[in-house]
């Protein structure tokens, strides 16, 4: 019999003594047992907490239950409102059984350089909220499957600021489902209303790095600029100098540095066309 | 740990470790071996049933997470003399070859047509694209279902 303790309230968190393993969807978790791993660990189930799958709209933050599932993000009429990148990745995940189990709390637990919830958490300038305290996502990984968790630290809900900003992501994996990123790419920017200028952006790559990294060079390069093929062509070139991928059994460095610069120019591309097209709400000025 | 659930609409108690994989608890306490296990990590969708009316992979999936749950496998659907109007359509599109991955494919299509009783075609290929089949090539699965669809 397994070692093995529900959490049904906040408050039991606290008295644990000894280390635990959380599970909630259990989609990295029984990968890992059906490989033999995971061999002594003491199992906590967080999937009955209350309100731990909610998603909902407050003051300054959309909050995101750690439990939500991707399933719900894709339903989730706040979020493509304000995270639209955020459900983009979260309609490329896996499957319809993977996104129907896998949270997004334990997507960004699990601090995988190739997580796909993660490039659009760190463009939205997302906070993770846990049982102690609030840490900004670019805070958060420490290298490959490393996060600054402390012992029993449990993520409750991550927080995305309600800014008026346009975002995308997108992927390039060996197919459409059930595939690991070979790169990912999520950018977020705010436009202004009368001409199309970038204000700021922020852009995030996945799988190029030890961690999700920003491509700040790149960012600066479109602030306060028009979004020509020219000023595309710079900030494309600026991010794949920022970002240091390795030959691995998923892809090669040189093959994820030039998809990099190429699904980069995608969304680069897509704001620019949304600029034309006007959608109201996300312009400033 | 003792686990309340329904499966295929009748009540079971079974006590089992609660971080044992359903599809151990469906095949091998139920006796219930229409649910086939293929890669045993949530690739392949060959072991899918659905638990409270969505897809899950069952080699993936706790145990304790069905506490409370509906569950319903292959054997929920239909039988031998009175077969479900999906796994007809199966047999008549010629959706079947070896027919491993063909419980799972009929459960997908169960919970796209009941949430979308007129799914297109892009629908009912992300509805599918959790299922391998390494037989058919798709599209007499894609077919079956599509004979399904209840035009509005």
């Amino acid at each position: 019999m397994s070692n093995f303790i529900k959490l049904t309230n906040m408050a039991q968190l606290g008295k644990l003594k000894k280390r635990v393993k959380f599970i909630a969807g259990g989609t990295d978790v029984f990968v890992l047992l059906s490989d033999g791993q995971l061999t002594d660990e003491i199992f906590c189930d967080i999937s009955s907490l209350k309100d731990f799958d909610k998603i909902e709209a407050k003051k300054n933050f959309i909050h995101i239950g750690a439990g939500a599932t991707f399933s719900k993000i894709v339903e989730s009429t706040i979020l493509k409102k304000y995270a639209n990148c955020l459900v983009e990745a979260a309609e490329t995940i896996g499957s319809p059984q993977i996104r129907n189990m896998a949270t997004i709390g334990g997507n960004v637990a699990n601090a995988s350089p190739s997580g796909d919830s993660i490039p659009p958490l760190f463009v939205l300038a997302a906070k993770i909220k846990t049982n102690k305290r609030i840490i900004d996502i670019d805070k958060f990984f420490k290298g490959v499957k490393k996060n600054i968790l402390k012992k029993n630290e449990l993520i409750t809900e991550i927080l995305i600021p309600k800014k008026k900003a346009f975002s995308f992501f997108y992927k390039i994996g060996p197919r459409k489902a059930m595939a690991i990123s070979k790169v990912s790419a999520a950018a977020a920017a705010a436009l202004e209303k009368r001409n199309g200028r970038v204000i700021w952006a922020r852009i995030a790559f996945g799988a190029v790095a030890p961690t999700v990294i920003r491509a700040l060079s790149a960012e600066r390069t479109l602030a306060g600029k028009p979004l020509t093929d020219g000023v595309i062509e710079c900030a494309r070139r600026r991010a794949i100098e920022e970002i240091s991928p390795i030959d691995d059994f998923r892809s090669t460095a040189a093959y994820r540095k030039e998809v990099a610069g190429v699904i980069l120019r995608r969304i680069l591309q897509k704001f620019k066309s949304v600029g034309r097209a006007g959608n109201e709400i996300f312009f400033v000025k | 740990m003792l686990i309340k659930f329904r499966i295929n609409g009748r009540r079971a108690e079974i006590h089992t470790d609660p971080m044992s994989r359903l599809i151990d608890i469906i095949r091998c306490d139920l006796g219930l071996t229409g649910t086939k296990e293929g890669c045993s990590k949530g690739e392949c969708g060959a072991c899918s049933v659905i638990v409270d009316g969505e897809i899950v992979s069952s080699c993936i999936y706790p145990a304790f997470r069905i506490q409370g749950k509906s569950v319903i496998t292959i054997e929920g659907l239909g039988n031998a003399e009175k077969l479900h109007p999906i796994q007809k359509s199966f047999i008549a599109s010629g959706a079947v070859q070896c027919g491993f991955c063909t419980p799972g494919m009929v459960l997908a299509a169960k919970c796209l047509l009941d949430k979308n009783a007129n799914p297109s075609n892009d629908e009912i290929k992300e509805a599918l694209a959790g299922n391998l089949c390494r037989c058919t090539g798709y599209a007499k699965i894609e077919d079956a279902i599509k004979k399904l669809r209840k035009k509005k």
